[in-house]
């Protein structure tokens, strides 16, 4: 009996959930964007409880290049400001998947090596906007003697994975020896502050990288837990696009130091 | 005790991690090691690097210079430096390759007793053949002043100086006069102006500064001023303020320029403002200016033309300027790039900054052009005509 094709009816907007459809939707997907259902299926397939975290610190960054050939300048590490916040998808046990939102200023300075140039140092700060997911273990334990209260439980995560970042701005400050400007004292040191122009022949603003870190605060079961948190973010991508031959790589290495919460969000 | 071992796997780790992070290559560039250098791959490979961090205008240069890399190292590289001939054959690839640079200061010379007499000028060789001749300084002293002057000074003095490091002697000339009883005339053939009264203590060049300084300021004599920057080769910025700071009753901000900053071929320090600063006691010249310009007014020629353009009283008047503005200075470690001695072999005389007027152009390799363009008429300087300074006499109702 010859069979017959009925065409599956197309409505704007509509397909039908077929997993071939679902295959295609996927396929469509930018690879920038690919985490995100990533993400989902791993929501929906999580076992335990879904907590989240909210954390605020320092960032200090190095960047990680090599000027050797010019000895009258070095780079030196800067300091800014982080914000993060995470999600935590409980897995097993020990074990959580953890993606996370973070902005963080990693700053550097191109010092002269003489004190006496110190005016014609130029410090950087630039902002990223990050997204990470890693994947972690935690485990409490108790602490002293106490009879076994939260109060006395604490908390220890560890986890490890991959980022991408965006360079969203910049800033520079610091001075240069006016070559023009002939008035005495000669050379005038004329001083800046002002918003980083990108290069769009140079400047790379994806960054990607793998990052980790631990977190250690009290177990507050289902209460609000403050912590401690360590992170390191090392960038695996120049900082400048490839736009000339021999060119020396740049690479932010990120240290952030935070105290934060962390609370329980749901439980499936 | 069981709370330390507890934390000790995951800080462990981290440290791990964070030490793997610091075992990333960045690989610095190559310097020569030997000094002199000891073959042409070294010779090159240092001239091409210093290139990428040295060189001030890669942002608007059309020259490839990775392709230069591609197509030159290989033939630097069969060269053998103790042979004359092939010592010839790096001069011409050196010559070739830069040959398209903007900058207009651009010059390389070398040390090495083969090519010690061998010097190479981008800009020169461009406009060989398409430029106009330079006028002599007796054009300014002899011909025009006996022309068109009620009365004249002038003087010629040598002043020394150092150009590529070498030590040199060069001419300083200048002439002052009134011409039709009001209008103040100046002419500097290159601006060594401060270094020749003030350092080298010379009093021709004195009393001729001194003439005009006094006509300019005597009450109701020049009721205009023509400042003649033809065929003026430039010269040392401090005269920007000297002369140009007689002028203006205060700071002028008239362009912008920006140094190397990095090792990066795009790195830069941000633009910043370039300034002319009155002299002590000096008030704004407020009668009409006419600045005569050719294309050889050249450097500090056209910085200063540029500096009294920004004034609403200055008209300019000739041909469109040589094209060199970036400013130099060999002090590589506090300006960030500009002029450097490549392994040994030879120098290349480059300009330390960028510079952009205030109008946001860079005129690197084309020139000022003047407001109203009068060209240089061969026919009319040999009759003894001056067409450009009759143009500015009539421009200014004379």
């Amino acid at each position: 009996m010859p069979t017959t094709l009925i065409p599956v009816p197309r409505f704007a907007g509509f397909r039908p959930p077929t997993i071939l459809n679902a295959v295609r939707c996927a396929m469509r997907i930018p690879s920038r964007l690919l985490p995100i259902p990533l993400l989902l299926v791993i929501v929906s397939t999580a076992r335990g409880q879904i907590g989240g975290s909210f954390e605020a610190g320092v960032a200090y960054n190095k960047l990680r290049t090599n000027i050797d050939n010019r000895p009258w300048q070095q780079y030196k590490p800067g300091n800014g400001l982080f914000v993060d916040a995470d999600m935590q998808i409980y897995l097993w046990k020990y074990l959580f998947i953890q993606p996370g939102l973070s902005w963080a200023q990693k700053s550097y300075t191109l010092k002269q090596t003489s004190d006496s140039l110190s005016a014609l140092n130029q410090h950087n700060r630039n902002d990223y906007l990050q997204g990470s997911l890693s994947l972690g273990a935690h485990y409490a334990f108790k602490i002293g003697k106490q009879p076994l209260t939260y109060q006395h439980l604490m908390n220890i995560a560890a986890w490890a994975g991959l980022y991408r970042g965006y360079w969203v701005d910049g800033h520079v400050n610091g001075g240069l020896a006016n070559l023009l400007n002939p008035a005495a004292p000669n050379p005038q040191t004329y001083t800046y502050s002002e918003a980083y122009t990108f290069d769009n022949r140079r400047d790379n603003r994806w960054e990607w990288g793998w990052q980790a870190g631990i977190r250690i605060g009290l177990d507050a079961g289902d209460f609000c837990m403050p912590f401690l948190a360590v992170r390191i973010y090392q960038s695996l991508s120049d900082q400048q696009k490839d736009y000339m031959l021999q060119q020396v790589p740049r690479y932010n290495e990120t240290l952030t130091f935070a105290l934060g919460f962390k609370t329980k969000i749901g439980k499936k | 005790m069981n709370s330390v071992r507890s934390i000790r796997l995951p800080i462990s780790i981290v440290l791990m991690i964070y030490c793997m992070g610091g075992c990333k290559k960045t690989n610095p560039i190559s310097l020569p090691t030997q000094y002199p250098a000891s073959d042409f791959s070294q010779v090159f490979q240092d001239f091409w690097s210093q290139m990428n961090t040295n060189y001030v205008f890669w942002s608007i240069d059309t020259v490839d210079w990775d392709a230069k890399y591609k197509f030159y190292q290989p033939l630097f590289a069969q060269l053998n430096i103790q042979h004359p001939q092939d010592e010839l054959k790096a001069f011409q690839y050196f010559s070739d390759m830069t040959r398209g640079l903007v900058d207009s200061h651009y010059q390389l010379s070398f040390f090495d007793p083969v090519l010690l007499d061998s010097v190479f000028s981008p800009a020169n060789a461009r406009k060989k053949g398409h430029i106009a001749p330079e006028l002599p300084f007796t054009f300014f002293s002899q011909t025009i002043t006996k022309k068109y002057f009620d009365n004249s000074y002038w003087a010629l003095t040598d002043i020394p100086f150092v150009f590529s490091e070498k030590d040199d002697t060069t001419k300083m000339g200048l002439v002052t006069g009134i011409i039709k009883k009001h209008i103040l005339y100046l002419h500097i053939n290159q601006f060594y102006l401060h270094n020749g009264i003030q350092v080298q203590g010379s009093t021709i060049l004195a009393e001729g500064w001194n003439q005009f300084l006094t006509s300019l300021h005597t009450a109701g004599l020049a009721t205009a001023l023509i400042i003649d920057m033809r065929s003026n080769s430039g010269g040392e910025i401090v005269d920007l303020n000297y002369v140009g700071g007689e002028l203006i009753g205060s700071p002028l901000n008239f362009a912008y320029t920006r140094e190397k900053s990095g090792n990066g071929r795009l790195d830069y320090t941000p633009w910043a403002d370039a300034t002319m600063t009155p002299v002590a006691s000096a008030t704004a010249y407020t009668y009409p200016i006419v600045v005569l310009i050719d294309q050889h007014s050249i450097s500090m020629a056209e910085m200063l033309t540029m500096a009294l353009k920004r004034l609403p009283n200055t008209h300019t008047i000739g041909d469109t300027t040589w094209g060199a503005n970036g400013p130099l200075n060999p002090d590589v470690p506090l300006y960030g790039g500009g002029q450097f001695d490549f392994a040994g072999y030879g120098y290349a005389y480059t300009s330390s900054a960028e510079y952009m007027y205030k109008n946001g152009k860079i005129y690197e390799g084309k020139g000022f052009p003047p407001d109203q363009y009068v060209p240089y008429n061969q026919d009319s300087v040999n009759a003894g005509i001056d067409v450009q300074l009759e143009a500015a006499i009539h421009f200014l109702g004379y």
